[in-house]
């Protein structure tokens, strides 16, 4: 009990025992008092007994009434008698006329009897009794004193009172003075330290009212955006940062989001906004603090225009890097794989085996730049999955059967169970095949001569399972948890053996779990491991056609003829069409919230470049997957208006170029053109001397080789020889190989375009321009069946 | 006390014709006399056997009858009982420590006095009987009551001294005794 507790109880303790003391004194005195009185009453008696006593001896009343007449004296004496020994009143006093001493003689005593005090007394004189005294006095004033007696008693004990009243009031209000003056403290040492920490952040703090109104800014918040805390407060969030709807209410409904959302954190990527009207992006996160007056938000905004630079500069850096590293990788590879082919004539035994050697190394350089890639693209987001329904069973098979060759390789079967129940998920058709490959592939390395790899697939639950089990030598406990890391391989001895780079489960564990699935195994060591890919199911949905969008298709043509042409062909398939004649025009008509769903661009546009457009397109979220038809109809001057324009042959390629699939396509594309008597004019276009070096090694059987590294050249070259096929790359020093389309289409007939590219930085318009660009060589009355296809269906592969 | 009261009744009654009241009278003197006591203060030397008793003595004629007897039977002064005696006319008054003289002769009254004259005796007279010569207490009639006159002067030739209880209500003396 601390000193401020103890106070009222001593206190209260002492008023009790004033309380008792004044009780116990006021009573005791009053009895000592009436002791006291009685006493004095009673030596008055005796005094006037002796005074009478010869009086009453001699019977003489005169002489005794005039002894009792001195009693005069004392006014409380109200009356007085003499008696005679036979008890006879002898004399008598009286105060007033109503007090008589009574007739006869009382007992002797002495008592209080109601307001008076009675006392009879013998007198005697020398032992012979000669009668009594009768005294009766007032007890008034002993009642009177009494009674102030009672009076200062009561006035001590509520003054004692009063005084413990005090003592615990002032004790209590000290205390809670203490008290009070101890949370202020409190109070001030945690407003302090908050106020430290929220000053001494680094990022910019700011706290909402629930209507989104700032509240309080820190100092790192002012400096970030470069305003005042004064200036900024009741002003909306919104004036900073890009966050929520603009306008009033609640600024969580807003956001979208509930205050228990916030309580796990939530964090976005949005634009902050400085004083000056520059942006920069932030990272916001959000915190609920619930108060009284209601859901009030905390933001902490870090500005994140290092990070993003940095990561900008690492994904250019690792797309620089591969560019570069690829490329030449691609004449390494085109010219080992051709030299093991024969193409630089026959090699010797030892020659062919060291060649055979260098380009199976060179071979898996490229596999582990690719996942190197891949790798680097997922972690960052960058990698874009296409997403569609896909049917497993067949992308089991069509996985499978690629392997097959690879599986004879290692004396392997790759069995995949008949009895399989095939099933749905959404997901991008290459990269699951890439998983797939990836494990078969793993478990066709491991197992050993003669097995058999056995792929099934099931459903578990709302689960689809592709299960791939080997009976290879299984995984090692230790090696268990390491399985789905980087670089991480059993062994590193194997390495050599089995190839691999050690990022393909990483990257597969990847791609599945982005699939919102799972890989996972189970493994008995030297019983051999089982490899489960879980994904989602779907059902089959039908892709509905979208009635609304069979609607309205954009159409950006400079020439007026043409988009004539365009718009009456599409518009008698039931297609509305809006036409613009300029790349500014088609942006702002695609920027509108009107859904177009399909646009057809002219790439050869007065004031820009279409690919640019595309690629733009590409990276916005609402057009990314907007079908767009590249047209370069051409209309020849003074033929009549008909239909005889054509569109373009594309074929898209990725560098390091397989050049067996190269010559697959060449051969295929020369092999629908009209001349195949005369040996086939091939242009090709690359900025890349190596490149052209090795393609034209690569198909000189197939033909001419007319090799150019630029758009200038090629023109030049399409002017002097009507090439039979055109292999263009897309990122020439000059420009873009397709900006030669127009020319090629002015040519006589249709020539097929085979087109590479090595641009990984723009990955999205590589392969959505591979759906886009429609391999046709129809004429316009195909273009409203091809649109009408990829309006309704632009998930599926256009081939 | 009533037995008392009815003698005094009957003797006031049988003496009547001695005067009206007379029992009463000496009823209220004798009372009177032993309650003397009570007022006076003898010498030591008086009361020197503790198995003494205070001698109330009448000489001459004996107004009481039986009723002194009575009266003061039971009584104490002090611690000593009261003892009534008869002198006759050869007694020797000395013993006395209270003498009641009944005479009515005066030159008798006088010759007692005398022969107790500095002895501790408080002598008693009556005006009843005579008037001119005093003891040292002297029994009158006041306005019928029974009064007494005191002479200190000679109490105090006897040895003794008077209370002033009793001398406040002494009654003044008319004439004084130059006697012996």
């Amino acid at each position: 009990m601390n000193r401020w507790e103890a106070t009222p109880v001593v206190a209260i303790i002492g008023a009790v025992v004033l309380l008792i003391a004044g009780i116990l004194t006021t009573v005791y005195s009053q009895s000592i008092y009436q002791a006291q009185k009685l006493n004095e009453v009673q030596v008055q008696a005796q005094v006037v007994s002796a005074s009478v006593a010869g009086a009453l001896a001699f019977e003489d009343s005169a002489a005794g009434t005039q002894y009792l007449a001195a009693l005069k004296r004392n006014p409380e004496v109200a009356a007085a008698g003499a008696y005679d020994e036979r008890g006879r009143l002898s004399a008598s006093y009286s105060r007033s006329a109503g007090e008589m001493p009574p007739a006869t003689a009382p007992s002797p005593g002495s008592a209080q009897r109601g307001r008076h005090f009675v006392v009879v007394v013998p007198v005697m004189q020398d032992s012979i009794r000669l009668g009594s005294v009768y005294l009766r006095t007032d007890a008034e004033t002993f009642a009177r004193s009494a009674r102030r007696y009672a009076g200062i008693g009561l006035l001590t004990l509520m003054a004692s009172l009063l005084i413990g009243v005090l003592a615990v009031a002032q004790s209590t209000v000290r205390g809670a003075n203490i008290r009070l003056k101890q949370q202020a403290d409190d109070l001030r040492e945690v407003a302090t330290r908050q106020s430290a920490i929220f000053n001494a952040a680094f990022d910019a703090i700011v706290t909402l009212n629930p209507s989104g109104g700032i509240e309080t800014i820190n100092r790192a918040g002012e400096r970030m955006f470069g305003r005042a805390a004064q200036d900024l407060l009741r002003r909306d969030i919104t004036l900073l940062i890009d966050l929520g709807r603009e306008g009033d209410g609640d600024f969580l409904k807003r956001v979208g989001e509930t205050p228990e959302a916030l309580a796990g954190g939530l964090l976005r990527e949005v634009t902050g906004r400085r004083c000056d009207g520059t942006v920069f992006p932030v990272d916001v996160a959000l915190g609920a603090m619930e108060l009284p007056d209601g859901a009030h938000v905390v933001a902490v905004i870090r500005d994140i225009t290092d990070r993003k630079k940095t990561e900008q500069l690492k994904h250019e850096f690792v797309s620089t890097v591969s560019h570069e590293l690829r490329t030449p990788l691609t004449s390494i590879a085109g010219s080992l794989g051709l030299l093991s082919g024969g193409s630089g004539g026959k090699l010797s035994v030892a020659a062919g085996r060291l060649v055979g050697i260098a380009h199976s190394n060179c071979q898996r350089l490229v596999r582990l730049i690719n996942d190197i890639l891949d790798i680097e693209k997922l972690e960052s987001g960058k990698l874009r999955f296409e997403f569609a329904p896909v049917d497993v069973g067949e992308l089991v098979l069509s996985a499978v059967e690629d392997l097959r060759g690879y599986a004879v390789e290692f004396g392997v079967g790759v069995k995949v169970a008949e009895e399989n129940a095939t099933f749905c998920v959404r997901g991008d058709v290459d990269r699951l095949i890439q998983v797939v490959t990836n494990i078969v592939s793993n478990s066709l390395k491991f197992s050993p001569p003669g097995e058999v790899v056995e792929v099934t697939l099931s459903r578990e639950g709302h689960l689809g399972r592709i299960s791939i089990a080997d009976r290879g030598p299984g995984i090692s406990e230790e090696f268990q948890g390491r399985v789905f890391s980087k670089f991480a391989q059993a062994d590193s001895t194997d390495t050599r053996q089995k190839g691999g780079t050690g990022l393909g489960l990483a990257i597969s564990k990847e791609i599945v779990e982005r699939h919102g699935g799972r890989l996972w195994f189970a493994s008995v060591p030297g019983r051999g491991a089982t490899f489960h890919i879980d994904l989602p199911l779907i059902e089959v949905a039908h892709t509905s056609a979208q009635e609304t969008a069979d609607g309205r298709l954009l159409v950006c043509e400079d020439d007026p003829d043409v988009a004539a042409i365009l718009r009456e062909t599409l518009e008698q398939d039931g297609f509305n069409v809006d036409v613009v004649a300029t790349m500014r025009d088609a942006a702002t008509a695609i920027a509108q919230p009107k859904q177009y769903a399909a646009l057809l661009l002219d790439l050869q546009l007065p004031d820009g470049d279409g690919v640019a457009l595309i690629r733009r397109l590409r990276e916005r979220d609402e057009t990314r997957n907007l079908p767009i038809i590249v047209v370069s109809a051409y209309v020849d001057k003074g033929r009549e208006v008909a239909r005889s324009h054509s569109l373009n042959v594309v074929d898209w390629m990725e560098k390091p170029v397989d050049i067996e699939r190269l010559r697959r396509a060449v051969s295929a594309a020369l092999a629908g053109s009209a001349s195949s008597d005369r040996r086939a004019t091939i242009l090709h276009v690359d900025d890349d001397h190596d490149i052209l070096r090795v393609t034209a090694t690569a198909l000189a059987g197939l033909g001419k080789i007319i090799s150019v590294d630029g758009l200038a050249a090629a023109r030049a070259a399409i002017l002097q020889e009507r090439p039979d096929l055109a292999i263009l790359d897309i990122g020439l020093a000059d420009g873009s190989g397709l900006e030669l389309l127009p020319d090629l289409d002015e040519l006589e007939g249709d020539i097929p375009v085979v087109v590479f590219s090595a641009q990984e930085t723009d990955p999205a318009l590589l392969h959505q321009v591979d759906e886009v660009l429609v391999k046709s060589r129809s004429s316009m009355a195909s273009l409203a069946r091809t649109v009408r296809r990829l309006v309704r269906d632009p998930e599926r592969p256009l081939v | 006390m009533v037995a008392a009261l009815c003698l005094l009744g009957v003797s006031v009654t049988a003496n009547s014709s001695r005067g009206e009241s007379s029992g009463l009278e000496y009823a209220v003197k004798g009372a009177f006399l032993y309650k003397l006591a009570a007022f006076v203060e003898w010498p030591s030397s008086a009361f020197d056997d503790p198995a003494g008793s205070l001698r109330l003595c009448v000489v001459g004629t004996n107004p009481f009858g039986e009723q002194l007897a009575q009266l003061t039977a039971g009584q104490r002064i002090g611690n000593y009982p009261i003892q009534v005696r008869r002198l006759g006319a050869l007694d020797r008054p000395a013993g006395c420590h209270i003498l009641y003289i009944g005479n009515a002769d005066a030159l008798a009254v006088s010759r007692t006095i005398q022969g107790v004259r500095g002895k501790p005796v408080l002598t008693v007279t009556d005006a009843r009987f005579e008037d001119s010569t005093r003891g040292i207490i002297h029994f009158v009639l006041r306005d019928n009551r029974v009064r007494f006159e005191v002479d200190s002067d000679a109490a105090a030739r006897n040895g003794m001294r008077l209370s002033s209880k009793l001398t406040s209500l002494a009654v003044p003396g008319r004439a004084r005794s130059f006697g012996p």
